[in-house]
């Protein structure tokens, strides 16, 4: 394709592009079908469904339908879902503007001279080209980090537990304090035996005043009672990653019921509802491998702890796996007591609910697989199969182009330069999302399998490196190719394709052997495997 | 010779004629046994292939992890003998079993060629459909739906079972509950017609919960009665926390009190102490529809029992601050305003001491 030609093309594209905002749908338009839908007079005529999904789409109008359709259950669970998909829109544009900065800071990192993950407090380098271009610096204050207290545990807690749990916490109040010394005396506990041992949500459950609600408003529900996540987060878990039926059937009925009695009758009832879920999949899976996924699983603040402490790491030039989980429970745990031992491998179906238990706590992103340069049957290079199209309409136009192409473009490498920034892009979101894995599991586990922990993250963050550089050399070899003739250069972008999607999969075993690594490594702390 | 290939082919179809449900469970590996002598005897591939599909079929029933193995060792033997509809059958229940290990990658990465070998094959579409269910691909409703209309053999019915489940829950993902209650019933009723009450409970207890969260709590009750009636221990604890739960909420005190009172039995046994703190919560609430008083002293007295075995009874303690938190919204009644301003008020250790 001659330059002409090419230039003719782009300017017919930008034509297009500005064209395009005329048959852009107006947003008010929209709107007001949207309302009459789903209004409380719902129209849902056929005239308003095709007018509304040539706006919006088939797949959004089905789902404002559904929605719709849905209103005739329980009211509860409508909002429940509304609310969920809310978060999960807030969550998610969180999630890029996060993944874009880590992205950013472990490029730059790649691209600094012997980039090795022991990052400097110096200045310039990842950190630098990050601050410069989020505005940060090294006086910043990092995101807010409020980490929920841990679980008790029954099996941690041979001594003197349950003594601090008769003090309410009731302030000046009188009151409360007379049930204190009406309590009947505790006797020290027992080692945990029957469905004692499965202590998930039973230890986020002993703050006695966080579920002392007696005439709970459904608009207190908002308020995200604690009781009542940990309940409904167990729920997700199960309903999702359960391998028995009946228990995913339970999981899904986890959750506030509407016009429910007072909240501690909710969180008991949820609560038990849950445990018991757990008793049922136990059937199948090996007890400690249950009750330690479904601890891991409630360990939510895990992701953003970790995304909060990359961050802090992204500043300081330090932007890998080691050294945000170092950051993240820096302070939270008593110094390391002894190591785990280590056990025989977790039967498969452990490793199953375990696996799905961290995926459930990280929720990591997918990994694109790198895309390919489009060729033309006529042996042409050309961006991708739209202009391709383009080019084709050109060529009954106007005839063909007034010389062929001969040799390769810069421009036409972009969508292998492309894959390359992505995937490097993906080892540093990576990077980020071992170390919440990794705090996952010793919070659920504890203090003796930090080293452990430590450890792979180090061995994990040496691979991604390693990716990344291939990914980068192989992006200097694609660039050293343009202004050779096409048939020479073939077998190089060949070779560069397969490399690439090499390293892509190795970043997804890398991923996925460090999950399964820190699942087995929480489970050694419950002597389970 | 010849006598030793037929007592092996009688054996392969009474292995193949028996459902795989609890009952038959053990006749069914006595009679896996007799056939790996009878093959080791008299070898014959073709019949090593079914043998080894129906003992896959038992494992995966049994939720035993091999499985898995056994069905891949089934499709292998399969191809080398070049029959294409065992290998891919074989290779969707391997896919199944991936699926159901939390092998979901494996499943994944073995479903695509499996699923389009078997396109090809009428027999093996229910097999198919629940392998597609297992992994919860797009279809699976569809192919379920279409291939469960199809009437099979007996020897199908327990993966007709399996396929009326999975039915059941691809349409309450879908919130089409009405359809998702037939699916299940038709579960329940294959799990009866052999006689395995176990997994009729568990199914009447899936089908009393989708219908829970339907809203139509009426038409879960008698489903939750029959667990509570027969099923097993952590069957039967939940059905009666649910049960007493719905009694409560129709204020039915003499349904709901000696419910509570028999799951609170259970639980204490179990030593499950939430589910200890749902039934006492039950029992107290239902003493207290008809004795005021009674309420707190029921939960007093069921937090003194967990705290002597050294369980704190944080839910307990919580419903008994709730109880507290009652009683000083009564402001307006002349009677009960001194409490508040008094704090530690003689009306209320009254009330304690009276309870306690």
């Amino acid at each position: 394709m001659s330059n002409t030609s090419r230039q003719a093309r782009r300017e017919l594209v930008a034509e297009l592009q500005k064209k395009a905002p005329e048959v852009v749908p107006d947003k008010k338009t929209a709107q007001e079908l949207q309302q009459e839908i789903q209004g409380p007079d719902s129209q849902v005529s056929p005239e308003n469904a095709r007018a509304l999904a040539s706006q919006v789409g088939n797949a959004a109008l089905a789902k404002m339908l559904r929605d719709v359709g849905r209103q005739e259950g329980p009211a509860i669970e409508v909002e429940q879902v509304e609310e969920q998909e809310q978060e999960e829109e807030q969550e998610q544009e969180e999630d890029e503007g996060w993944d874009e900065g880590l992205e950013a800071a472990f490029s730059s990192s790649m691209s600094a001279p012997q980039s090795s993950g022991q990052g400097t407090e110096a200045g310039g380098g990842a950190g630098a080209d990050y601050d410069q271009q989020y505005g940060g610096d090294d006086d910043a204050e990092p995101p807010p980090v409020n980490p929920k207290r841990r679980a008790f545990r029954r099996a941690h807690a041979q001594t003197g537990f349950g003594m601090a749990q008769d003090k309410l916490k009731t302030d000046d109040d009188d009151e409360e304090t007379i049930y204190l010394d009406e309590l009947p005396p505790l006797n020290h506990p027992e080692a945990p035996q029957g469905d004692e041992r499965f202590d998930a949500v039973w230890g986020w459950l002993q703050e006695p005043v966080e579920h002392a609600d007696w005439d709970p408003e459904p608009e207190d529900l908002t308020l995200a009672p604690e009781g009542l996540v940990v309940v409904m987060e167990l729920g997700q878990f199960l309903s999702a990653a359960a391998q028995d039926p009946l228990t995913r059937a339970l999981g899904r009925l986890l959750g506030p019921t509407a016009g429910g009695p007072g909240l501690a009758t909710q969180v008991a009832r949820g609560g038990a509802l849950g445990t018991l879920a757990m008793v049922i999949e136990a059937e199948r899976v090996e007890l400690p491998a249950v009750n330690q996924a479904a601890t891991i699983a409630l360990e939510r603040d895990a992701r953003r702890q970790g995304r909060a402490a990359a961050h802090i790491c992204a500043q300081r030039s330090r932007l890998a796996a080691h050294f945000i989980f170092d950051e993240a429970v820096r302070g939270e745990l008593p110094p390391t007591p002894g190591r785990a031992s280590r056990g025989p491998a977790p039967g498969r179906r452990a490793q199953g609910l375990l696996d799905a238990a961290i995926d459930h706590v990280v929720k990591p992103w997918p990994v694109r697989p790198p895309r390919s340069m489009a060729r033309t049957h006529s042996g042409d290079l050309t961006i991708d199969a739209q202009t391709a199209a383009f080019d084709a309409v050109f060529a009954e136009l106007i005839g063909p182009g007034d010389e062929l192409l001969t040799h390769l473009e810069p421009d036409q490498l972009q969508p292998l330069i492309d894959s390359i920034e992505t995937l490097v892009g993906s080892a540093g979101r990576a990077q980020a999302e071992a170390a919440c894995a990794a705090i996952a599991a010793l919070r659920a586990a504890g203090a003796p399998v930090q080293t452990r922990l430590r450890a792979i993250l180090r061995a994990v963050d040496e691979e991604l490196r390693e990716i990344a550089r291939e990914s980068i050399r192989v992006g200097r070899r694609l660039e050293n190719l343009v202004g050779e003739p096409m048939d020479d250069a073939e077998p190089s972008l060949h070779d560069a394709e397969a490399a690439l999607r090499r390293w892509s999969e190795r970043l997804l075993l890398v991923r996925e052997s460090c999950f399964g690594a820190v699942g087995r490594v929480a489970l050694t702390a419950t002597g389970g495997a | 010779m010849s006598q030793a290939v037929s007592h092996a082919t009688t054996l392969t179809s009474a292995l193949e004629a028996l459902p795989p449900f609890g009952p038959a469970l053990a006749e069914l590996g006595a009679l896996d046994a007799a056939l790996v002598q009878a093959l080791g005897r008299a070898p014959d591939a073709p019949l090593a292939v079914r043998a080894l599909i129906r003992r896959g079929e038992r494992q995966l029933v049994l939720g035993q992890e091999e499985a898995a193995a056994t069905f891949a060792e089934a499709a292998r033997r399969a191809m080398a003998l070049g029959d294409a509809e065992r290998d891919a059958h074989a290779r969707l229940w391997c896919v199944r079993a991936l699926a159901e290990l939390g092998s979901a990658a494996d499943a994944r990465a073995l479903m695509e060629r499996a699923d389009r070998d078997a396109e090809h094959f009428p027999a093996i579409q229910l097999t198919r459909g629940l392998a597609r269910a297992a992994l919860r691909a797009e279809g699976a409703t569809s192919s379920l739906q279409h291939a469960l209309t199809e009437p099979g053999p007996v020897s199908r019915r327990r993966e007709e079972h399996d396929g009326w489940l999975a039915l059941g829950e691809a349409l309450e993902r879908d919130a089409r509950w009405r359809e998702a209650d037939s699916a299940y019933a038709r579960a329940q009723a294959l799990a009866h017609s052999a006689q395995d009450a176990a997994l009729a409970a568990r199914v009447a207890l899936i089908r009393a919960l989708s219908l829970l969260r339907h809203g139509l709590p009426r038409q879960a009750a008698p489903l939750l009665n029959a667990v509570w009636i027969e099923g097993e221990p952590a069957l039967r604890l939940t059905a009666g926390l649910l049960l007493s739960g719905l009694a409560l909420a129709e204020g039915d005190a003499r349904a709901a009190g000696p419910l509570a009172a028999s799951c609170q039995a259970l639980a204490l046994e179990r030593r499950s102490w939430l589910a200890y703190a749902s039934a006492s919560i039950d029992l107290a609430m239902a003493r207290g529809l008809e004795d005021p008083e009674a309420e707190a002293a029921t939960l007093l007295e069921s937090l003194a029992r967990c705290r002597a075995l050294g369980e704190p009874g944080a839910l307990l303690q919580s419903r008994l601050l709730e109880l507290r938190g009652q009683r000083r919204q009564r402001p307006e009644e002349p009677e009960a305003a001194p409490v508040v301003d008094e704090g530690v008020g003689g009306a209320v250790e009254e009330d304690d001491e009276g309870v306690g």
